[in-house]
């Protein structure tokens, strides 16, 4: 199912046709290497954040620990419940799918993730894991947007980073690569006529600068920045055809449930079955922030998740993609040990992170940090979370991480050599 | 404030000693006066841009700088309601379920009233007789930056808003000194946790690296030094306090000069370096000049802060009357932010859209205000436009222009074929602005048929050079002109849309409506 480059040059028939009209072809060269990136990447990262702090002890749970059951009174889940990993931990009842996929070897638990002096503010907490930075944004960059730029400064391709959503995250922030976002491929647009923007198109032509005065560098003021647009604008257009289509001509391979997060893995799916050249994705899943009522709000939670992402791996197997696609999980903190009064739990510090493909090392990977060697409440981090971002550029996304994080952490063998 | 007029008013003729090369009077056409209704503001009306042409340079810029509007007319005030936050101290005594129920509904009062504040400041950039008091708080709001996310209290911010529209012309100086004391700033970047013993360096490094110096021109001994003497203040309900007992009284060296600093002193100290205006200078100009600042410019205001003891109406009035302002490498190379996007189609039309749908918009284009991304503020710039958000400033833009309903927005989006997707997807797809586009509609009065009357014209050269030099900042580029030309030709001889002879009043409003989204949408229309 990857686009071959006869089937890009039918697309380039709709979506730059009007440009070949206008008599301002993108020269041969530019058009090839178009063709190029537009193949499907090797190596593909899809990453999920849980928004508002998963829960870790109810993620990955410890049942033969009994200061498990100590904190957790009305939380709790029984050990009978438990789809069991080893005679320590196993997984929340609700993720069979998941479960399933760590027997066959696909599932990496990273577990008791962190980072030194944890902040326990949502959004504080968040920047320092986008930015893989204790400044969190403060640091600049986010930490996709600087491997992409270190390790791809000369992609063209405008789709290199997609966030499905509306709020881009800022690990997506980036000098170069800068991400397409889009809650839906069908809001990826611009709403006029298509004949409109033909006219559009012709409105603001390629390369007119060029043409006339040599190098865009040597142009300054309006003129820079004219030629700066309308070749974004082209690129928009090109960009946003090529996703509708993409997305139109895409048949799921699985049943997806009904959720936010399936319908947002499945347009994930279509792009990547249909060949787009997109090396990262993000998307969210909220809810995580169970003050109240934990038990009932996780449960579902899980439900959710485990569903839709077993219907995307199914999805990526029956198309012959999983082999290309790692997903990741990673939330901003866990909760508490402690349950509060309201059968809840309040915002905490260390929690498991999650890497599922068919090229991962499966299995347990980092230390479950102790239940009773805790700091005010809490769980202390046994892993550094960039140690697992280490690996992922090192041998995943493809850079050196140190240049990315400003420092060389350990990395984990989260991969299979 | 009226003072400090006065004394600006006093210092015209100092100013005019700075080498700069002022613009004749007789070069002041409606260029001109729209490149500086532009950068002062958020753009006119053809009416507005030809009055300032027409009263002369000197003029244009006094009334620019102290309101447009001869009368002493003052923006509606913004009630700011108190959320009352003494329950907070009863609250321990409650049992957590109820703590947890107060604080809810304390942070949601909250939360709306800074909503109600983000649309009431949208209001007041749409149709403020003093546009210029506008754009420069949007530029204060970035430069000395806070965001509601991270303080949580619509009090300080809003309060921090008010600092900025009270004394954003006024003193530099003096103007700094209040942010350090301010309590949303205090709470940013966590001064309010900075006392003896327990020093907190964040606020001291910002105060150097992004509001005075500038990297390369301090050291990490000046950033720890510059703390010991920013030690002491906290907030408290009312307003931010100096404690004694936290403040670190012992001697400090910053910058090469050793005194027992306090915060008033450090800041003093460090204005002395000549890095200083400088960078401030340079601030400034980037923001109201462009990213390309023509030779010399930096230097030349930076002696002139230093000349008026960082007075910033003489800085002001000199830039605005500058030949260097109103140069072919200054005009037009500037991207709008979305909210000067938004707004300036407002002003342009000269109807101004509800608030709260711009809010929403710029929302969505990246722009969130009393949200900034971080302590820069916004980058601004190249990176205001991406691939989705330039499509997406030509939808909003159309909205804007031809009204809405629901409906109507879903079906815009839907049209296209979605394959598997079904409408419902489509709506949820579309989030945010489907919620707050929920069950309101807008549809502006202005016809812009009334508009080609007022102007005369027939041709649909002359329909298009109306409408673009009504909805553009620059000048449209020849390219432009001649494919909006072909477009309006082109319907006419489909003849779907009844357009017979070229007689304005004939030309369907529904086209003309389509022409201008097209005018939106363009390169063009993303620069002032």
């Amino acid at each position: 199912m990857t686009i071959n480059r006869r089937k890009f040059m039918t697309y380039s028939a709709g979506t730059l046709g009007a440009l070949a009209l206008s008599n301002n072809i993108l020269s041969a060269a530019e058009l090839n290497k178009l063709q190029e990136e537009t193949d499907t990447p090797q190596n593909i990262l899809v990453i999920l954040q849980l928004s508002g702090g998963n829960d870790g002890l109810s993620t990955v749970v410890p049942y033969a620990d009994d200061a498990y059951g100590r904190a957790r009174s009305s939380t709790r889940i029984a050990p009978s419940q438990v789809l069991k990993i080893d005679n320590y931990r196993g997984l929340h009842p609700n993720l069979k799918g998941l479960h399933d996929l760590y027997g066959s070897g696909k599932l990496a638990i990273i577990e008791g993730t962190g980072y030194p002096d944890p902040v326990r503010s949502h959004f504080k907490s968040l920047d320092i894991w986008h930015a893989g930075n204790s400044r969190g944004r403060n640091a600049g960059y986010g930490w996709v947007g600087q491997t992409i730029d270190k390790s791809y400064p000369d992609i063209r391709d405008p789709n290199v980073v997609v966030h499905i959503g509306n709020k881009t995250p800022f690990s997506l922030n980036a000098a170069i690569h800068k991400p397409v976002a889009f809650t839906t491929p069908a809001a990826y647009r611009w709403i006029g006529a298509e004949k409109d923007a033909a006219t559009l198109q012709k409105s603001a032509p390629l390369c007119e600068h060029e043409k006339q005065s040599g190098t865009p560098k040597s142009a300054s003021g309006r003129d820079r920045a004219l030629a700066r647009l309308r070749r974004i604008l082209h690129e928009a257009q090109a960009s946003s055809s090529q996703i509708r289509q993409v997305a139109k001509n895409y048949s799921p391979k699985a049943k997806y449930p009904r959720s936010g997060l399936s319908a947002s893995l499945a347009t994930v799916a279509a792009l990547i079955t249909g060949g787009m050249s997109t090396r990262i994705y993000s998307l969210e899943m909220t809810g995580f922030d169970t003050h109240t009522n934990h038990r009932n709000k996780h449960d579902r939670l899980m439900t959710q998740l485990d569903g839709a992402l077993s219907a995307f791996q199914k999805d990526l197997q029956a198309h012959g993609k999983s082999g290309s696609v790692t997903t990741m999980l990673f939330s901003e903190f866990g909760r508490r040990v402690q349950e509060n009064g309201s059968q809840g739990l309040d915002h905490g510090v260390a929690g498991p992170m999650f890497l599922l493909g068919d090229k991962v090392k499966g299995g347990l990977h980092g230390k479950h940090p102790s239940l009773t060697k805790l700091d005010k409440g809490d769980l202390i981090h046994t892993t550094d979370f960039r140690q697992v971002y280490a690996s992922l550029i090192d041998n995943w996304i493809g850079g050196n991480h140190a240049q990315v994080l400003g420092k060389n952490y350990k990395s984990l063998p989260l991969f299979q050599s | 404030m009226s003072s400090m007029r006065i004394i600006g008013l006093l210092l015209i003729a100092s100013t005019m000693a700075f080498g700069q090369k002022q613009l004749p009077e007789d070069s002041f056409g409606e260029p001109e006066a729209r490149h500086l209704l532009n950068r002062a503001g958020f753009g006119g009306t053809p009416d507005e841009i030809k009055s300032l042409s027409d009263m002369g340079l000197k003029k244009a810029v006094q009334l620019i700088l102290h309101g447009l509007s001869t009368s002493e007319s003052s923006p509606t005030a913004f009630d700011i309601a108190m959320v009352d936050r003494s329950e907070r101290r009863r609250m321990r005594s409650l049992p957590q379920k109820e703590r947890q129920k107060i604080r809810q509904q304390m942070r949601q009062v909250d939360r709306r009233q800074m909503a109600r504040y983000r649309t009431w400041w949208v209001e007041q950039m749409l149709a403020s007789p003093n546009p210029f008091q506008e754009k420069l708080t949007l530029f204060w709001h970035g430069y000395f930056t806070s965001s509601f996310r991270a303080v949580r209290n619509s009090e300080h911010i809003i309060n921090q808003n008010k600092l900025f529209r009270e004394e954003g012309l006024g003193n530099f100086r003096t103007l700094l000194r209040h942010i350090a004391r301010d309590p949303a700033m205090l709470r940013y970047l966590d001064n309010d946790k900075n006392h003896k013993g327990a020093p907190n360096e964040n606020f001291a490094r910002e105060v150097m690296e992004l509001f005075t110096l500038g990297e390369g021109n301090y050291t990490e001994e000046d950033i720890k030094e510059t703390a010991r003497a920013f030690t002491g203040w906290i907030n408290r309900p009312g307003g931010a306090r100096f404690m004694l007992r936290r403040h670190d009284r012992g001697e400090k060296r910053i910058l090469g000069r050793k005194g027992r600093y306090g915060v008033d002193d450090a800041l003093d100290v460090i204005l002395e370096r000549s890095a200083a205006p400088l960078w401030v200078s340079k601030r400034i100009l980037r923001y109201f000049v462009g990213s390309e600042i023509p030779d010399g410019m930096v230097k030349r205001y930076a002696r002139l802060l230093r000349k008026n003891d960082w007075d910033l109406l003489p800085f002001f009035e000199t830039l605005f009357s500058d030949a260097q302002f109103y140069s072919p490498l200054v005009v037009g190379n500037r991207i709008s932010s979305p909210i000067e996007f938004l707004v300036g189609i407002g002003r342009r039309l000269g109807e101004s859209p509800p608030g709260w749908l711009i809010v929403t918009f710029s929302d969505q284009l990246g722009q969130s205000l009393m949200d900034p991304p971080n302590v820069k503020g916004w980058e601004g710039g190249d990176a205001w436009i991406t691939t989705s958000s330039f499509m997406q400033r030509g939808n909003f833009a159309r909205y804007l222009i031809e009204g809405f309903d629901r409906r109507s927005v879903v079906a815009d989006f839907a049209s296209d074929e979605t394959g598997k997707m079904d409408m419902k997807q489509v709506r949820s797809g579309l989030g945010p602005m489907m919620r707050a586009m929920r069950q309101r509609r807008w549809h502006p009065e202005v016809r812009m048929r009334e508009l080609l009357l007022e102007a005369k014209v027939t041709s649909s050269a002359g329909i298009v050079n109306v409408l673009c030099q009504r909805f553009l900042g620059v000048p449209v580029t020849e390219d432009a002109r001649r494919s909006l030309i072909a477009f309006l030709e082109n319907e006419k001889k489909s003849g779907k849309s009844r357009f017979r002879k070229a007689r304005a009043l004939e030309v369907p409003e529904d086209l003309l409506r389509r022409l201008v989204h097209l005018i939106l949408s363009l390169p063009e229309a993303q620069l002032v």
